[in-house]
């Protein structure tokens, strides 16, 4: 112990209160800053699970009160969109407005007489016509009638709401009751909360009625057995079939009559060439496409006839095909929204989705062919009934022992599984917002609410291939919106997955070979005071908004590189080897002369060949073209012409350099070594001189060689990595994104190199090992850990990348190694839909699971880079 | 390669010593301080050996700040010469000048000139990576590098492009052998250098070095890092490996000196002072500087 301690103490030893104080703010301060961030990350990680998660949530229903209106047994039904009303409609014709709750009646139309008062002809002697068959559309509103004597008449069925102050309806405002509900009239009456009325009728409108069969007037006239109708913005075609086999189809089309002002229904009529066996029965439906140019014939042993009406006069059969397999026969049919797709129920309990797709090799006179999509049910009870609809891929099936399935049809996801007491549903109908399903038979009805969440969704759907409507099989697709309402989401992620990760590998093959060598340069080739100012150089690089980068890639890079692809590809193999050719040539030199040259002439001579390897590319660019592309590099790419021999040649060059090279060393070297360690230097370098020579030539033999044999078994690279050229593609991005990740990827790796103790370098140089080989065998090895990390932060903001690929790869999600090809990220993804994405909808939540994705992609990848930077740095560790 | 000549030497001639004695004061000191020139105590015994590396009129600047002065030092083939001297002297700058590991500093300059059997180290045109490789190091800090220790050994074999495998594992053989590590590590060629102790990692220092067979190995502070245990081995290796190489080392500790090395230079603030047999050097010095240092009165 020293002896003044022992003396009394002269000055304070206490530490100051303020001392102490800032060691308390200071401590909370970072405790919560450091704390606080971890929640906030952990919290943005919920937000986004609690959105994304309804996705995955099943549906979930509810019973309703609900009653048959009248006892009747229905023949079609159909919903209100506040779940009030009812509407029925019975095989008479009678159509009955109803609450669903109690069955109690606000309206009945007879539309048969409705249909007759329409018509001039019908007199009250004779009873009209009795109502054959009807046609209502996925939607719910449109409907056509067919009626016995041959006639059709199309109309609209729709609730109409009106909103009222209670002063100005006395009436309905009386008949309210207890819960704020009741009828007034023909109208539905509900309180709102705001003291405002709301009333719901139901609207019919009915055109007048159209001869589709036979003469007007003439009693021999077949009766109309099965008809549909589809509806465009131009008209309305319909295809009726008579009970004796005549298949019509009508073109109704409404004219304004420009004297009186008034509409007119002009109708055309086109008998089609429908011939039918002399003992066949009758097909059981008609099913028309939306635009009205393609139908099908549905017999109830499974046969289809599938019609091509796109020039309605010289309609033809297309398909002839079965849907069913064995005894079966079709026992119900529904189309969905959209009507391209038909959902058939059997007998045997099956539940299919039919659609046409566009095949190269279809069988049929008009190239498309009816697959079976989707198998939803393969066996079971009997489908009686089948409703899709109004808003989207779900359809409900009823079966003959009471059960109601609802699937999603494009996922094949099963929603919910109901059951109707009592027996099989006659009529059944989903609500028009899809919340609510209502099955009506003769004696009875049962209704549900539903939540069906988000049936598009699931992990099926969004993961896996899926078989969209139209696709040849299937596909993992991205494209959530398009113009009509009719349009099935397609929710693949897959290719948005794959656009990231193509994204980043192209633009990480870019950056990290000249991030890295760049660093190398830096850090073990340069004298610390001229790193200095290179380093910080290439950080302000780092701080270039990467808007700009993308702006300049798709604005001025992408047209200008679309003029000169090959010059540009050319490139690649002209820069590094007249860089080789030169350093070959600076070994011949004399030894004395050769020694002059320094670092800094190096690094000029180094520019000058940079410059000089790109303008043999540009000078060449157009000679290779003319040479293995046959003039056209981006017709030879479209795989409209030309040989596979030139794309060969081109990719196979590196690995057959590589290859030569690596031959080279392992093989020749070691005689030529034993053979010329005692000649002089000047006859060393010409020996090296002449093998670099004859190795280029070998490598481009070799690749010629190899190339011509690919081409010979008929192999192509166009449809792999090369293909169709489109001008904003990975190659742009992939360069201008390396500028985003070059100097990320420097910096680290540039601090990394330079933390390696120099006395490892020492060691190296002083054993006699050249500046490279003690960069590549021992700084690189040590710094490992670093440039690991380095590579990773830089995958990292490559995967996050979001502004440059959004402007420069013209954002197509589809999935293709194309090198001239663009892609969409997930990232991108996100910038471009998020913004007209509704709030709370599907596609909402998949665009926040695609940022899930993101998230727990670079978390995969930060995992990984940190446990294999552990690794290097416990080794490091003990240096 | 020229076969290793006797070096001619400097005219060094007793006459023009100052006059020092071990009963005289301490003047060089005070010479030094005045910037006086002043001329090395060369023992007349180190001149008359065979000579791997001769050092003539060698000056160094670091940018402004002169760091060596005229040194002239013959370095005794086979033998092992230390050189000591309170920090700061030049010693490991003297060493690293040999190698020329002192091109790699900024701003260093140089004057005089060295040779390595009869070939100038600092001439133009010398190729300097062929230099190295005649020339052996190890360093104060066990500096292994991060891979196996086989691939550590041969490093100046795989550096020169030789595969043979064969040769490769003569070579690690019998360098561990040299090294004396050999039955230490026999059984783990394969094993991370860095799982050595660290001196076993000075040992496969010093294996590293003489894998290459060097016309002169050169040792700065090898044992500094070590505990006396390792240091003691080190030290019977140097024992071991005299007469086959000719060791040039820097040490702080005397009695290390005294106790391995043949010849002793005592450098101090640049200067050579005093140059001769270890034995000399430590019993008999011609200066009483260097008595007072090497008896620890003063450093």
């Amino acid at each position: 112990m020293l002896p003044h301690s022992q003396a009394p103490a002269r000055r304070k030893r206490t530490t100051r209160r303020s001392a102490r104080v800032l060691e308390f703010v200071m401590g909370a301060a970072i405790r919560i800053g450091g704390i606080g961030t971890m929640v906030s990350v952990a919290l943005i990680l919920v937000f986004l699970v609690w959105v994304v998660a309804p996705l995955f949530q099943d549906a979930t229903t509810e019973p309703r009160a609900s009653a048959n209106a009248g006892g009747v047994k229905p023949w079609l039904t159909g919903l209100d969109a506040g779940k009030n009303l009812q509407w029925t409609l019975d095989a008479e014709g009678r159509l009955q407005v109803a609450r669903l709750d109690d069955g109690a009646r606000l309206d009945e139309r007879d539309l048969v007489q409705a249909a007759s008062g329409g018509s001039s002809a019908a007199t009250t002697a004779t009873p009209p016509p009795k109502l054959r068959s009807i046609a209502l559309d996925p939607e719910g509103t449109r409907f056509a009638l067919g009626f016995a004597d041959g006639r059709v008449q199309v109309g609209t069925l729709a609730f109409r709401t009106r909103f009222a102050a209670r002063s100005a309806e006395p009436d309905a405002a009386r008949a309210l009751d207890a819960q704020g509900r009741g009828i007034a009239g023909r109208e539905f009456v509900e309180a709102l909360p705001s003291g405002e009325l709301r009333l719901t009728s139901l609207e019919l409108a009915l055109e007048p009625a159209v001869q589709a069969l036979g003469e007007a007037g003439a009693t021999s006239n077949s009766a109309v057995a099965a008809l549909d109708r589809s509806t465009t913005s131009a008209r309305d075609s319909l295809l009726v079939l008579g009970e004796r086999g005549e298949l019509v189809l009508l073109e109704l089309e409404r004219r304004e009559n420009m004297l009186t002002g008034e509409f007119e229904l002009e109708s055309r009529r086109h008998a089609l060439p429908f011939q039918r066996g002399a003992n066949d029965e009758l097909p059981a439906h008609v099913l028309l496409n939306e635009g009205g140019d393609g139908a099908c014939l549905l017999w109830s042993d499974g046969r289809i006839l599938r019609w091509d009406l796109r020039d309605p006069d010289a309609a033809r059969i297309a398909q002839t095909t079965d849907v069913t397999s064995g005894a079966a026969r079709i026992s119900a049919v529904a189309q969905l929204l959209g009507k391209t797709t038909i959902v058939l129920g059997d007998t045997d309990g099956g539940l299919h989705a039919w659609f046409p797709v566009k095949r190269e090799n279809a069988s049929t006179s008009d190239g498309t062919e009816l697959v079976r999509g989707h198998a939803l049910v393969r066996s079971g009870p009997a489908i009686t009934r089948i409703a899709s609809s109004a808003r989207g891929r779900v359809v409900a099936a009823a079966d003959a022992e009471g059960g109601i399935t609802l699937w999603n049809v494009t996922n094949e996801r099963e929603l919910a599984r109901l059951s109707m007491p009592g027996g099989s549903a006659d009529a059944l109908a989903i609500a028009p917002k899809e919340d609510g399903l209502f099955a009506l038979r003769a004696g009875g009805a049962a209704a549900w609410d539903l939540d069906l969440r988000h049936p598009e969704a699931g992990l099926a759907a969004l993961f896996r291939p899926v078989w969209y409507e139209g696709y040849p099989g299937p596909e993992h697709v991205w494209q959530s919106s398009s113009g009509t309402d009719s349009f099935e989401p397609k929710l693949g992620l897959w290719p948005l997955v794959f656009g990231t990760l193509k994204a980043t590998f192209y633009s990480m093959l870019f950056a990290v070979p000249i991030a890295l060598l760049a660093a190398l340069y830096t850090s073990q080739f340069l004298s610390a005071r001229a790193r200095a100012p290179i380093k910080a150089a290439v950080e302000m690089m780092a701080s270039l908004p990467s808007v700009v980068l993308g702006f300049l890639a798709g604005v001025i890079v992408a047209p200008f590189v679309e003029d000169v692809v090959p010059a540009v590809l050319l490139s690649f193999f002209t820069i590094p080897f007249v860089l080789l050719v030169v350093a070959n040539a600076a070994q011949l030199l004399p030894e004395r002369l050769g020694r002059r040259i320094g670092a800094r002439e190096r690094l000029v001579l180094a520019f000058v060949m940079l410059v000089i390897g790109a303008g043999l590319a540009w000078i060449g660019g157009p000679w290779i073209e003319r040479a293995l592309f046959t003039g056209d590099l981006r017709g030879w790419l479209d795989g409209r012409d030309g040989a596979a021999f030139g794309g060969w040649l081109v990719l196979l060059l590196p690995a057959s350099a590589a290859f030569v090279a690596l031959g080279w060393a392992r093989v020749f070297e070691p005689r030529v070594r034993a053979i010329s360690a005692h000649w002089t230097r000047a006859r060393n370098a010409r020996t090296q001189s002449g093998v670099f020579i004859a190795g280029a030539l070998c490598a481009l033999g070799l690749a010629a060689l190899v190339a011509i044999g690919l081409q010979g078994i008929g192999l192509d690279a166009r449809g792999g990595v090369f293909d169709t050229y489109v001008q904003r593609n990975s190659l742009i991005v992939g360069a201008m994104m390396g500028f985003a990740v070059i100097p990320i990827v420097f910096t680290i790796a540039d601090d990394a190199l330079t933390a390696v103790p120099p006395h490892l370098k020492l060691a190296s140089i002083g054993a006699g090992a050249t500046p490279w080989q003690t960069a590549v065998r021992v700084v690189l090895p040590t710094a490992a850990s670093g440039i690991f990390s380095a590579v990773m932060v830089g995958l990292g903001r490559a995967v996050g990348e979001t502004m440059i690929v959004l402007m420069a790869t013209g954002n197509t999600p589809v999935m293709s190694w194309n090198v001239f090809d663009g892609f969409r990220t997930l990232s991108a993804n996100i910038a471009v839909e998020l913004p007209e994405a509704v709030q709370g909808s599907t596609h909402y939540r998949t665009l926040f699971l695609a940022a899930l994705c993101l998230f727990g992609l670079t978390f995969v990848f930060n995992t990984l880079a940190e446990v294999v930077r552990q690794r290097y740095r416990k080794r490091a560790a003990r240096l | 390669m020229p076969t290793a000549t006797k070096a001619p030497m400097p005219p060094t001639s007793p006459e023009r010593l100052p006059p020092t004695g071990r009963d005289s004061a301490p003047r060089v000191y005070d010479a030094v301080a005045r910037g006086e020139r002043f001329t090395t105590a060369m023992h007349e015994a180190v001149l008359d050996e065979r000579h791997v590396l001769s050092i003539r009129d060698f000056e160094l600047w670091y940018g402004e700040k002169k760091a060596l002065y005229g040194i002239t030092m013959p370095i005794t083939a086979g033998k092992i010469t230390a050189l000591i001297g309170p920090s700061g002297c030049g010693k490991s700058t003297l060493l690293r000048c040999v190698n020329r590991l002192n091109d790699l500093v900024d701003g260093v300059r140089i004057a005089g000139d060295m040779q390595l059997n009869g070939d100038s180290i600092y001439a133009k045109g010398v190729d300097v990576i062929e230099l190295r490789k005649r020339i052996g190091m190890v360093f104060q800090k066990p500096n292994p590098f991060p891979m196996s220790i086989f691939e550590n050994v041969v490093y100046s074999l795989r550096i020169d492009g030789i595969r043979e495998k064969d040769l490769l594992h003569e070579v690690c053989e019998k360098s561990l052998k040299g090294a004396g590590l050999w039955d230490e590590v026999k059984d783990r060629l394969k094993d991370s250098a860095l799982n050595l102790s660290g001196g076993q990692q000075q040992r496969l220092c010093i294996a590293r070095a003489i894998a290459a067979e060097p016309e002169v190995l050169l040792l700065d502070e090898p044992c500094s890092a070590l505990d006396p245990i390792a240091t003691g081995r080190i030290e019977e290796l140097m024992n071991e490996l005299k007469g086959h190489y000719s060791i040039l080392i820097v040490t702080h500790n005397m009695q290390q000196a005294a106790r391995t090395s043949d010849y002793t230079a005592f450098m101090y603030l640049g200067r050579l002072v005093e140059y001769g047999p270890t034995n000399e050097i430590f019993r008999v010095p011609r200066l009483k500087e260097t008595e007072d240092y090497v008896t620890g009165r003063f450093g």
